[in-house]
């Protein structure tokens, strides 16, 4: 129907307000729903390698005393750092600091990067140490553990890498002067988005890498 | 009527409006009081302090000591850490309660089942 | 007995869209959700070609045109996956797009973009779904357990579980544009309990799927991974577990058997009190029951697994499988109670929904059997379960979709349906139903196994009248399509509200115009306040206004509705 589709190529600036209000509890709610479903996927992930490591908790211990605590303690602490400066970014927006905003999203996008990297170095050393994806492929000391490990905590850096784009998204957005401190919605609900990957990452941390 | 505040289109918006203003007061202030001290920093560094305090207890306890409390030590420091993110950085406490219990249902679903699966004896023992 | 009330004389129905909208993008939630139920229409056709081939198979207790046990493996595998997860999941999801937010007085879904993508991803599954089985099909049951899955099955399965994955982005999609809608699309005069049935078995569906699919697609990802990247999560010989794989499809499946039935209470809910003319009995015992469901269908689902699991963990699923059939069956009896002493018209919806009452109270009983430890461990993998579960997916869901189409096909089109037609329908369906399904119940109990295709030759007799009326089962299906299409060109003139139900998609046009209301929406304090002399002087209050010339389409000129004969409808 024409007339819809009218409607539809406007931009969201143009709405009147009242709709515009709606619109921000929409869009919240419907971020919280997905992470609903995101909260039972890594759950499963996580859960997997829980009820593995209960079974070969040697070969845990023997996969911790190779790794050290190092690494993951400094991917730890970027990904904390990158939510504090989320908050701080939106901080600024709520007080139409548009250049504030784009200082502290900007850090946010580079420590993200940095993660990934330092992810990509620690899967390189598990990878020397025989721990692989594949189970024909593992090191009998490892047999059964790489795919546990991996799956979990790719599929968070997945997160981490769409995290990114859309933090890069955003600040395009805010450049174009999108946002306000009386529309902030779309930084918001993205950083709803990354705290999540945030939370999701505290926990891997912990049940992962140090018990 | 109360509590249709939230629920109605046409009444979202003040609704929206006026809790941004609990969220604003104390977001933007430039200090925070923890435990009857002002600090002198905003709420979302003072949590970013509490979340690196808890991050590096939770490394030295880990290398420090090994048996069963520790990972109960340690898996509550995990669920204190989180739910500091959730409540603060992702605006539970001031957001509408319904989030609350979208975050609250799935919780609850995936602990029975993992709960299930952990009492399971594994492998032939089915 | 009481038929349909004659539409008004020289009452217009307003314009159609064209056709062509139907076949692109579009954001206008009654386009697409017709485009959901016609797609969901096309697999229900492939579907049952294949059951008539699996009928066909089972005539004889010899491979008949199966040259292999394998060819009729994936019969049945496409069958079950092609009915589930391409015909009553999307129809639904379809029912409610163009119901619900006229239930709720809204002008579109709270996403309209969402949900043309969350359609269009249907399209590529149910491709790769298809295209499956001709690369070498999936052999495994739409349940999929390893080792067959992974094992066994040809790159089929590996199709087979992208389509799955890429279905159930699509329903989680939707599931979350549904709950923002019911939640904060409603007018400020509707409150939680003035909201119509659908509208809450659409939200108790949605919180389902939201919560339930991460599992199955949890538990596909660990399949995929097994099969093309050689981890061995569900390998026993390499440390892996099957059961793993079973848990965790349950743990999804088993609410996934809710959502294809919620929906369809909901229907009833609505259909019955309609056509009763009188309130729901118990309005907040089903919207809560509902909700119930809901949550307790997450605690049942090892009872599907009765047989792989070590005594002492089977009962409590059993009690809980006990438990859940207390919401169904305070729902089964509010629907009587609001049938009792109503003014009953028996037009075609309220047969189906008579129908799905008496044939979903069998499928409840058997359900109860079966969540009984001894006689599952007797009954299970046998036809019975078979039986059981296709009455309450026949007999419950697709005799409530049956029932939606006939009640709400007015509304979408602006034509009636024959009433005629839609009898032989009901009843032909009906008696080939019981007799298809009924005496799976006795070839289980008597020993056969579900999924073979040679039997012992003493079952044969009753698989011969399973097969035959299956056949006439299928055919049934056309009298409906053929009605349809019939009624798209030649149909009466429906008028805006042809039940006189108070309910607000029935308070516009048919079909509604874009953005569905034109003017304010006021709905009736009461959605199901049938009877009453206040909803008497709403609906015809509504009557008039939406038959005012102006709101019509070119040329139309009603008499005022005040001195339009209603002939045989009572309120
Ligand atoms: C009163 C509530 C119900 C109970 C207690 C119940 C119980 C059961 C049990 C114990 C089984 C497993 C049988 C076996 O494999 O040995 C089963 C199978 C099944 N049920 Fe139900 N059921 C109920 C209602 C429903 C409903 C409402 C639906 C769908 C709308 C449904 C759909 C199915 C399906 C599809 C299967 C077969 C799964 C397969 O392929 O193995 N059930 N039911
Ligand atoms: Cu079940």
């Amino acid at each position: 129907m024409s007339e819809i589709t009218l409607h539809e190529s406007k931009q969201p600036a143009l709405l009147p307000p009242k709709e515009e209000a709606i619109r921000n509890d929409n869009y919240k709610f419907a971020m919280w729903l997905y992470l609903a479903s995101e909260v039972v996927l890594f759950a499963i992930l996580i859960g997997g390698f829980v009820i593995w490591r209960v079974q070969n908790p040697e070969m845990v211990a023997r996969m911790h005393d190779s790794l050290g605590v190092g690494l993951v303690s400094v991917n730890t602490f970027l990904l904390l750092t990158s939510s504090w400066s989320m908050v701080m970014g939106m901080r600024e927006i709520m007080r139409d600091n548009v250049a504030g905003m784009q200082k502290w999203f900007a850090a946010t996008a580079v420590l993200g990067v940095i993660f990934m990297v330092l992810q990509y170095v620690e899967y390189s050393e598990l990878a020397h140490l025989g721990i692989t994806l594949d189970f024909a492929g593992s090191s009998t000391e490892f047999a059964g553990l790489g795919v546990r490990f991996y799956s979990a905590t790719f599929f968070h850096g997945i997160h981490v890498f769409v995290g990114v784009i859309w933090c890069l998204l955003v600040m395009r957005r805010a450049q174009q002067g999108a946002f306000s401190s009386k529309r902030y919605t779309g930084v918001e609900v993205f950083g709803l988005y990354w705290h999540f990957v945030d939370v999701v990452w505290i926990i891997i941390f912990t049940i992962f890498y140090l018990v | 009527m109360s509590d249709h505040t939230h629920n109605h289109a046409p009444t979202t918006e003040t609704a929206h409006e006026t809790h941004h203003d609990d969220a604003h007061a104390e977001v933007m202030a430039e200090t925070t009081t923890l435990l009857g001290r002002t600090l002198p920093f905003p709420l979302y560094t003072v949590i970013f302090g509490i979340l690196g305090i808890l991050t590096v207890a939770e490394i030295v306890i880990a290398e420090l000591f090994s048996s069963w409390v520790k990972i109960v030590v340690l898996l509550a420091f995990a669920i204190a850490k989180a739910a500091l993110v959730v409540i603060y950085y992702m605006h539970l406490k001031t957001d509408s309660k319904i989030f609350t219990l979208v975050l609250l249902l799935p919780v609850f679903i995936v602990t029975i089942s993992l709960m299930f699966l952990l009492i399971v004896p594994y492998g032939s023992a089915y | 007995m009481a038929s349909i009330s004659v539409p008004m004389p020289g009452a217009q129905s307003a314009p159609r869209p064209q056709l062509s909208e139907y076949l692109r993008w579009s954001v206008d939630h009654k386009i697409i959700g017709v485009q959901y139920m016609v797609t969901a229409l096309i697999f229900f056709i492939i579907g049952g070609g294949l059951a008539m081939l699996i009928r066909w198979e089972l005539l004889t207790p010899a491979l008949d045109f199966s040259t292999t046990g394998s060819t009729y493996n994936s019969l049945f595998t496409m069958h079950a996956t092609v009915m589930i997860f391409m015909w009553i999941i999307p129809f639904w999801a379809g029912l409610g797009n163009y119901v619900v937010p006229l239930q709720l007085g809204a002008k579109d879904m709270a996403f309209p973009w969402l949900n043309a993508f969350a359609f269009w991803l249907i399209v590529p599954a149910g491709v790769l779904m298809l295209m499956g089985y001709f690369v070498g099909p999936p052999e495994a049951g739409w349940t999929a357990y390893p080792p067959l899955s992974v094992l066994f099955s040809g790159d089929g399965q590996t199709l087979w579980i992208i389509s799955l994955h890429i279905l159930g982005v699509s329903s989680i999609l939707g599931a979350i544009n549904f709950i923002v809608t019911i939640k904060n699309m409603r007018p400020e005069s509707m409150g939680w309990f003035q909201m119509p049935l659908f509208a809450w078995a659409q939200l108790a569906t949605s919180l389902i799927q939201i919560l339930g699919i991460p599992f199955l697609a949890g538990g596909l990802t660990l399949l995929l991974l097994d099969r093309v990247a050689g981890t061995a999560f569900f390998d026993p010989a390499r440390g892996g577990d099957v059961l793993v794989w079973q848990n965790i499809f349950w743990f999804y499946s088993h609410p996934a058997v809710y959502v294809m039935v919620l929906p369809g209470m909901g229907v009833l809910s609505e259909v019955i009190s309609v056509h009763s003319r009188k309130p729901v009995f118990g309005y907040k015992m089903i919207a809560f029951s509902s909700m119930g469901i809901a949550l307790v269908g997450f605690t049942v689902w090892a009872h599907h697994m009765f047989t792989s699991l070590s005594p002492e963990l089977r009962i409590p699923f059993m009690i809980t499988s006990f438990i859940i059939a207390i919401p169904t069956g305070i729902k089964i009896f509010s629907w009587i109670g609001t049938m009792w002493g109503g003014k009953i018209r028996f037009n075609s919806a309220m047969l189906f929904s008579v129908g799905f009452l008496s044939q979903f109270v069998i499928g409840g009983i058997t359900g109860m059997m079966l969540g009984a430890i001894p006689v599952d461990i007797h009954m299970h993998d046998t036809y019975f379960v078979v039986s059981h579960f296709h009455f309450v997916l026949y007999g419950g869901s697709v005799f409530a979709i049956y029932a939606s189409i006939y009640h709400w096909f007015p509304k979408v089109t602006g034509r009636m349906m024959d009433e005629r037609l839609g009898k032989i329908h009901f009843w032909v369906t009906y008696l080939s139903f019981f007799f298809t399904f009924f005496p799976q119940h006795l070839v289980g109990m008597q020993g056969m196994p579900r999924r073979v295709a040679e039997y012992a030759p003493e079952f044969q007799t009753l698989n011969v009248i399973i097969s035959l009326s299956s056949f006439v089962l299928g055919i049934s299906t056309f009298i409906i399509l053929y009605n349809m299409v019939w009624a798209v060109y030649k149909g009466k003139v429906a008028g805006p509200n042809p039940w006189r139900a108070l309910t607000l998609e029935w308070q516009t046009s048919s079909p509604p115009p874009a953005y569905n209301f034109k003017g304010e929406v006021i709905p009736f304090e009461d959605p199901y306040g049938y009877g009453t002399e206040a909803s008497r002087v709403y609906l015809d209050e509504m009557e008039q206004r939406l038959t005012l010339p102006s709101l019509l389409g070119k040329g139309g000129t009603p008499p005022p509705a005040s001195t339009t004969p209603e002939p045989v409808v009572g309120d």
